[in-house]
């Protein structure tokens, strides 16, 4: 008897919001938090736009000195996992470590200190760089970090890739929680914007605008010019439904499956999502303005035997990688908690790809029992999660 | 589902040379292949030495890929997976539905910081360099080269790197998930981490002596190492030859701190119990340890006490060594090249050597296999990882006669 997972937490630090409950007003009211960059000069660039973080304080939200001078990428995750285990009614001075575990997704990881650290020693040579911005430049220092901060000592990963790893974050939290025999498991994505990082995303145009249309990110649009980059992390407090329900915790949805596949070739959904539900009536999509949104239409489609309404965060936090799929996670587990559908708002044309799904203009009170999330990677490289009401 | 896992091929690159069989001989005489960095300018640096590969042309006809746009690290792999492949008699026959589970810390650094460092000194970067930085395209580029369309999957948990991704193709093979996995670890040697670890003085200025009272600090090296793992039925079924049995696999976290291990090793000794759990075996039947010992001080006594709290009176008998004294400290590489080097060390019968051990630390109380060409019988090994923030692992090796 395989056993059942549920979503009892979420904790957002994103442009649209910090904080579930800011998130989802921003979905709800078409909030963007995106803007003109503001970390970094982008004058020399046809892109200027960013789903950056501002006005925040971790100190607000989770105030421990040893993190002072941590990387944004680190204070955006103690931050999203300490809203999600406040969320989730736990308190990480009385849990048992050793029951708990920890899986960050991580795209680029800490590029900015990585950055200094490496600009410092080009320029001025060994004796300038500093020891501080190297441990935290790490890969895994969020999850060191958020492991420390938390007394996890279950298990604590770092897992690497595109825009789908907040989805195989999930995945992979729920099999080591079965391999270690963990109570519960933090689980999520994510990211922080940098000059590096746009730079290259620009020169691989990448970016919107890579036409000469109007900059900005436009989800299966005819129009669609590339993608507007984003940060943030979302973070989910994932337990074994039994036990959340004995604990009596507030369950926002049941982790139904998780599909992955490299190279996806949408004639051949069938075939390599076996196993995945196809009752959605709502599917939080990941697409992003790049040419992988036909291919997402198309999967979608072939996956999908109701008509679902379909919902995408994009505009409002910018491209997040990691840490959006995991948002789209988080947006879809409160559609199913709260039976409410966030307006689509999508004021402009969408390909013919996606002409069979719905979009609505207003917000919607709907039943969900079933819901998607779908990420592609910019190298064809995708998940799918599906989530389940749980009554 | 609970099914049995047998590796049927490895491959492996380190500064003792490439391919296993270079290896194997200087693992067996304890050669030390720590020579001064020739890669990069190390004037200014506190150390001088590491463990580069010497000699590595790529000259591979690619299928799929275009060999000017791979990292190092890329091309490493590809030449560990195709060693792999051919012990594994799997070189033309690779099912597409094959998992890749990579382990490390660096990615494609080397491609990342040429780019960077043209960008800093105003030159042309070439975005070309971009398409094999990311820690998780060289499993995106191998799934490629070899057609492989199940999941490339890449963990990165620092210096444990290794150790968790072939922990996880294992588990994924137990319950059935996958049939067939590449699993394995590399990082290259890069300015970046050399200034890093030189900038923590976590780097000796003489020799790595991993449990050595006179110990001072660890030595990067580079490399790659490659397991083929598969369901052991379907392995027997094709009269595969089946080097080793990987029965169990343990982890943890130490919650502790960002760059130190928990002093009492507590965290460590979890991972080692439950890998000893989940291979339903005692810690008496374990012959031979692959330690992490980094030769830090820090690391050692930490991994010592760990090793003591699970084994006992026993821990002071059981062979001991890290490979870190004769090829460094290859992070996320380390766990895949012990592991591989474990494998080959039940294979033919050696204790692989902890050279430059001279001075006996009563703090590190163990049976530290400091003589070369020891040979032994060894049904089953146990390779222990441990990394920067605090991630631990351990893997347990059995012998396929036993």
């Amino acid at each position: 008897m395989t056993k059942e997972f549920v979503i009892t937490g979420i904790g957002i630090v994103s442009a649209a919001g910090i904080g579930k409950d800011e998130f989802w007003d921003a979905a709800i009211n078409g909030k963007s938090g995106i803007k003109e960059i503001s970390h970094f000069d982008t004058s020399r660039y046809k892109s200027h736009l960013g789903g950056e973080i501002r006005d925040f304080d971790l100190d607000a939200i989770f105030s421990d000195r040893r993190f002072r001078r941590v990387a944004n990428i680190s204070k955006y995750s103690l931050a999203s996992s300490k809203l999600a285990v406040d969320d989730a009614g736990l308190d990480s001075n009385k849990w048992d470590g050793i029951k708990v575990g920890l899986v960050v997704g991580v795209t680029h990881g800490a590029i900015n200190y990585t950055r200094e650290f490496h600009a410092a020693m080009v320029k001025d040579g060994p004796a300038a760089v500093s020891p501080m911005l190297f441990s935290d430049s790490v890969l895994n220092a969020p999850a060191g970090n958020v492991s420390i901060a938390f007394n996890i000592k279950g298990a604590a990963h770092t897992i690497i890739g595109g825009m789908p790893t907040g989805l195989d974050a999930i995945a992979y939290a729920i099999k080591i929680m079965q391999s270690n025999n963990l109570d519960m498991c933090i689980a999520g994505g994510t990211e922080e914007i940098d000059s590096i990082v746009f730079d290259s995303y620009a020169r691989l145009r990448l970016l919107s605008p890579n036409s000469g249309k109007p900059e900005g990110i436009k989800p299966f649009g005819i129009d669609r010019n590339g993608f507007v980059v984003g940060e943030g992390a979302c973070m989910l407090v994932l337990e074994e439904k039994k036990a959340a329900i004995e604990r009596m915790a507030r369950i926002y949805a049941g982790i139904h499956s998780v599909d992955t596949a490299l190279h996806i070739n949408p004639a051949q959904s069938n075939k390599t999502f076996r196993d995945i539900d196809t009752e959605a009536t709502y599917i939080a999509a990941g697409a992003n303005g790049t040419s992988k949104d036909n291919i997402e239409a198309k999967v979608l489609q072939a996956v999908s035997a109701k008509r679902p309404f379909i919902g995408n965060i994009k505009p409002i936090t910018g491209e997040c990688f990691a840490a959006g799929s995991a948002m789209q996670t988080a947006l879809a587990a409160m559609v199913i908690h709260k039976g409410i559908i966030p307006p689509s708002r999508v004021g402009y044309d969408l390909i013919p790809e996606i002409d069979w799904a719905r979009f609505n203009p207003y917000a919607e009170n709907a039943e969900v029992e079933t819901a998607m999330v779908s990420s592609i990677g910019l190298e064809g490289e995708g998940s799918f999660l599906v989530l389940k009401k749980v009554n | 589902m609970n099914r049995r896992v047998a590796v049927t091929g490895a491959g492996l690159i380190t500064a003792l040379g490439i391919g296993k069989k270079q290896n194997l001989s200087g693992i067996f005489e304890g050669r030390n292949a720590i020579n001064k960095i020739e890669s990069f300018d190390i004037r200014g640096y506190r150390s001088k030495t590491g463990g580069e590969i010497q000699g590595f042309n790529f000259s591979r006809k690619l299928r799929k890929l275009k060999s000017s746009r791979l990292d190092r690290a890329t091309k490493l792999l590809l030449t560990a997976i195709d060693e792999a492949l051919l012990e594994a008699g799997l070189e033309n026959a690779l099912p597409a539905d094959t998992g890749i589970f990579f382990g490390t810390t660096l990615g494609g650094m080397l491609s990342g910081e040429l780019y960077h460092r043209n960008i800093v000194l105003g030159k042309k970067a070439r975005p070309s360099l971009l398409l094999d930085y990311l820690a998780h395209y060289q499993g995106i580029h191998i799934s490629k080269e070899y057609g492989l369309n199940h999941t490339a999957f890449t963990i990165s948990n620092a210096c444990a790197s290794g150790t968790n991704a072939i922990g996880f193709a294992y588990n994924e093979i137990r319950t059935g998930v996958v049939n067939t996995a590449l699993a394995g670890g590399y990082d290259t040697m890069c300015e970046f981490t050399f200034a890093g670890f030189n900038s923590l003085q976590a780097v000796t200025q003489t020799l790595c002596r991993p449990f050595d009272k006179k110990r001072d600090g660890l030595v990067l090296g580079e490399g790659v190492g490659i397991v083929v793992l598969e369901e052991m039925s379907s392995a027997v079924l094709r009269n595969a030859n089946i080097l080793a049995e990987v029965i169990g696999y343990g982890e943890s976290s130490d919650a502790f701190h960002i760059t130190r291990p928990e002093p009492e090793g507590s965290g460590a000794a979890l991972a080692i119990s439950r890998a000893l759990t989940s291979a339903g075996i005692d810690a008496l039947d374990i012959d031979y340890i692959n330690a992490h010992g980094t030769g830090t001080p820090y690391n050692d006594v930490m991994e010592a006490k760990a090793i003591q709290k699970i084994f006992g009176a026993a821990g002071k008998n059981i062979p001991v060594s890290s490979v870190k004294s004769m090829i460094g400290h290859l992070l996320g590489g380390a766990g895949a090249v012990e592991a591989v080097i474990t494998v080959m060390a039940i294979n033919n019968g050696i204790l692989p050597p902890n050279i430059n051990y001279e001075t006996p630390d009563p703090e590190c109380h163990l049976n530290i296999v400091h003589k070369p060409g020891q040979k032994t019988s060894i049904k089953r090994a146990i390779s222990n990882s441990f990394g920067f923030g605090g991630a631990n692992a351990a893997i347990v090796f059995q012998s396929v006669n036993s």
